[in-house]
């Protein structure tokens, strides 16, 4: 019976890996060479104590704890605690990451192709594909560990050992794992690929934030955020393994919970049940329409995500000026509006970095729904429109259109739940709207820049359409982590954000913003031509 | 007016990459006319249906729809026929009602008592959600999409492959409702008896060329005939006659045979056959099966229908 439901899994996955074998290898070059690349360079970055201790100053500070990670207290600085503080959480949404992406896509993406019922009618276990799913996440995050492991111990940080580098290597995988699994169970309740990995990805951010909220206020409790756990490990000052035999138990039981569920749903179809509906609608009429339609459920949870994840970014506004309350020495001698400006200046550092994030929401947002203009090509669906009177172009424009309006709405929605969340907890002084304004129009307009380039890589080469996808994930990683990692100013304006750089702080400047709205239009109307001018349909 | 062209294709050549998809495509359709566009999986039947519906841009040839090129007047063209993909794939959510009602206004057309006519006659239950039907399913909505459309030319890919019989009949009496009414027809299929009912002129498309067009008619004349005889004499001698195809004797009688003749044999054969005594002669026109199998039986791209035969 047991052999039955997860027969031939060893098959499918060999065919699995193969056909996922570039996915992988980009991510694992990616994660580890970052990780490497920056364990091998961190003693030539920070090559003093005094550039040491100016970067734990920052580290120590409420609004980078809530951005990397807490920084343990009492413990004597090396490069390896520099290393793991900074890197090892966000590392470990990368991780998550990749991993879930890869699972929802081989449990989901298969059964909506058809793949999977073509699979078990040839004699493979009802519960095979699932387990192939799983096992690929298993080998995928095994190499990493592997890599990763090796790496550090090659990289040889100051205080490094290799009890640490091995629980770095074991945590982060884990993690991987965890949330690979994750994504395999959610598969099963949902009706569809792309929900699928959505609400997975919702749980990971939440993670982040709960671990955000907790590190802010007090670490103890980070036991409640998986990725808390990740800093529960204590790396190279207390190496402590309970967090990995926590993840494994997760691990289990979710795997337990997904395998439970699959065996009570049929293929194709999800644990909820499609009602019927209306024969007729008011609302459809073209194509713009439809798309609307089709995007409702993608449109809120996008627009309430980014609003909660604004509010909690919000709601921590408080904590981080609360050093300035416990500072005697200022709380005595500075006036009220010192102490205010000492409050805004405090925030608006912090708000300089995390609005990145609200800017990644909003770009992957209009990104996510340029790409599907080449997605619904290769479904079938543009064809029904592409048979009616209506032109390219304007199939064209409505969804990059609709993919504009939608960015910006996402990172608008996200911003002012960072407002208000501001506004609920700052009591007497919050920090002034003009500033969030000002990042909202800066920001807007290297969002469209983002988008206008996935939409030149969709009209001229829709095959390599993860392009844009990759460039605003190394975007973000620089915007993140240009302080810490150092880089020129040039290397930053590589990406577009890096143009915006200055503000909340500084005012924008208006050159740089016409130029970057100049570059927006003209990539549009070279990427409107361009699709115009090609066949509609590529496979 | 009535033998008007409506579609116009010379010399179309379409490549993919360095795959040359389309390699010489010539293919007319007339008002009142039904064409049969026949061919095997892969000819490139669809690749010629998107390239005429502008979806799909021609590296050679001229492609003309109601005398406008099917690229650049693709909006104009369209608002003048309707199409029925091969593989139907619907909006996820939407119900079946609602999904015919937006295609419909997209062409610029009111949801009618035909529409309703149609979707009673077909049997579809139109508040189901579009992915909760099946393949069959599928193609009804987007037929009766089609069907209830007051255009001047229809394209229909593969039309039928996923309709029962009795919905395949429906379609097809639709289908010559429109051909009465003066409507040109494109139908795509590798169902030949279906264009059979339905079509007077087919195309057949092989590897990307028109091999041969015309009407049926036109078209049997250059084919063989099949003839089954019982006869007093013996007829195993017929076999080494010039012309005379696949000899089988019948219940391994010496007097009753099935073979097929080559239309420009078939007198002689005759002949030779009244001298035997015939007793008993059935001669049947070749079906499009027959003359499917004569352009694709002897070659070894189509292994299939070669083992189908044996
Ligand atoms: N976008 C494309 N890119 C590359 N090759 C293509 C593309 N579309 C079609 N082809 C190839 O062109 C050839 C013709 O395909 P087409 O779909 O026109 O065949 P068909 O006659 O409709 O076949 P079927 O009866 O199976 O529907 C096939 O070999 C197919 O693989
Ligand atoms: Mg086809």
């Amino acid at each position: 019976m047991f052999n039955n439901l997860f027969a031939q899994s060893g098959r499918l996955l060999r065919i699995n890996l193969k056909r996922d074998r570039f996915k992988m290898l980009t991510w694992i070059v990616v994660i580890i060479g970052l990780m490497i690349g920056y364990a091998s360079k961190i003693g030539v970055i920070y090559s003093s104590q005094s550039s040491v201790n100016a970067l734990m100053v920052t580290l120590r500070s409420p609004a980078m704890i809530a951005v990397l990670g807490y920084v343990p207290a009492n413990v004597k600085m090396t490069e390896a605690i520099l290393f793991s503080s900074e890197m090892l959480v966000f590392m470990g949404l990368f991780y998550a990451l990749a991993s879930l992406l890869l699972s929802v896509n081989v449990t989901r993406g298969d059964e909506e192709q058809g793949l999977t019922e073509l699979v078990q009618a040839k004699g493979v276990g009802r519960q095979a594909t699932l387990m192939a799913a799983f096992l690929e996440s298993v080998v995928f995050n095994l190499v990493m560990f592997v890599l990763l492991g090796v790496g550090l111990q090659l990289a040889n940080m100051t205080g490094s050992n290799t009890n640490g580098n091995w629980l770095t290597a074991a945590l982060l995988s884990g993690v991987g794992l965890l949330f690979g699994t994750s994504g395999i169970l959610t598969a099963q309740v949902t009706a569809e690929a792309r929900t699928a990995s959505t609400y997975t990805i919702g749980l990971l951010g939440l993670s982040y934030l709960v671990r955000m909220m907790i590190d802010v206020q007090n670490p103890d409790y980070n036991w409640w955020s998986p990725l808390g756990w990740i800093e529960r490990g204590a790396v190279y000052y207390d190496n402590n393994w309970l967090p990995v035999v926590y993840i494994i138990l997760a691990i289990i039981v979710i795997l337990g919970a997904a395998i439970f569920l699959s065996a009570r749903r049929d293929v194709g179809a999800g644990l909820i049940a499609t009602r019927a509906g209306k024969a007729t609608s008011r609302f459809l009429r073209g194509p713009l329409t439809t798309l609307i339609k089709v995007d409702a459920k993608g449109f809120w949870s996008w627009f309430f995500g980014a609003i909660i994840m604004g509010l909690m970014y919000g709601s921590i506004f408080n904590s981080i000026t609360d050093v300035l309350k416990s500072n005697k020495f200022m709380e005595q001698m500075f006036s009220d509006a010192m102490k205010n400006k000492a409050s805004d200046a405090l925030l608006l550092q912090f708000l300089s970095t995390l609005s990145v994030v609200f800017v990644l929401i909003g770009t992957v947002r209009g990104i996510v729904l340029v790409n599907k203009l080449d997605g619904d090509a290769k479904k079938g669906y543009l064809e029904q429109f592409l048979a009616k009177p209506v032109s390219r172009v304007r199939i064209f424009w409505t969804y990059v259109g609709y993919a504009l309006v939608n960015a910006l709405m996402a990172f608008a929605a996200g911003i002012g739940g960072l407002y208000a969340g501001n506004i609920a907890v700052m009591g007497n002084h919050p920090l002034a709207l003009k500033y969030f304004t000002r990042l909202f129009a800066g920001y807007s307009v290297t969002i469209a820049v983002m988008i206008a380039l996935a939409a030149v890589v969709i009209a001229f080469a829709p095959k390599l359409k993860s392009i844009a996808m990759i460039y605003t994930g190394v975007a973000f990683v620089v915007m993140y982590f240009r302080s810490i990692f150092k880089l020129k100013d040039w290397m930053v304006e590589l990406v577009p954000y890096g143009w915006m750089r200055d503000i909340p702080v500084k005012e924008i400047d208006g050159t740089v913003l016409l130029g970057l709205l100049v570059v927006a239009v003209v990539l549009l109307v070279v990427a409107a031509s361009g699709f115009q001018r090609r066949d509609q349909i590529m496979n | 007016m009535a033998d008007q062209i409506v579609l116009d294709v010379q010399h179309l050549q379409k490549k993919f990459g360095k795959f040359q998809a389309l390699k010489d495509i010539n293919l007319q359709v007339r008002q009142g006319e039904v064409v049969g566009f026949i061919g095997p999986n892969g000819a490139g039947k669809s690749t010629t249906i998107r390239t005429i519906l502008g979806m799909l841009k021609a590296d050679g040839g001229v492609v003309k729809v109601f005398g406008e090129d099917a690229w650049s007047q693709a909006v104009q063209i369209h608002q003048r026929l309707a199409y029925v993909p091969g593989d139907v794939y619907l909006w996820p959510n939407f119900t079946g009602g609602q999904t015919i009602d937006l295609l419909l206004k997209m062409s610029k057309q009111q949801h009618s008592a035909k529409t309703d006519e149609l979707i009673k006659k077909f049997e579809l239950d139109p508040t189901k959600k579009n992915q909760t039907y099946s393949k069959g399913n599928r193609q009804k909505i987007a037929l009766i999409a089609a069907l209830s459309c007051d255009v001047d030319f229809y394209i229909f890919d593969e039309p039928t492959s996923g309709l029962d019989p009795l919905n395949e009949i429906i379609f097809q009496a639709e289908v010559v409702r429109l051909k009465d009414e003066g409507k040109a027809i494109l139908l795509s299929s590798h169902i030949l008896s279906e264009v059979e009912k339905m079509g007077d002129t087919i195309a057949i498309i092989r590897q990307g060329t028109i091999i041969e067009s015309g009407s049926l008619d036109e078209m049997r004349h250059l084919t063989r005939t099949n003839v089954n005889v019982s006869s007093t004499g013996e007829l195993s001698t017929l076999k080494d006659l010039s012309g005379v195809h696949q000899f089988k004797l019948i219940d391994d009688s010496k007097n009753k045979a099935e073979f097929s003749v080559d239309s420009d044999a078939l007198q002689a054969v005759m002949q030779v056959l009244t001298d035997k005594g015939i007793t008993n002669i059935q001669v049947a026109p070749p079906t499009l099966e027959d003359l499917f199998m004569r352009y694709y039986g002897d070659t070894d791209v189509e292994p299939e229908v070669n083992k189908h035969v044996q």
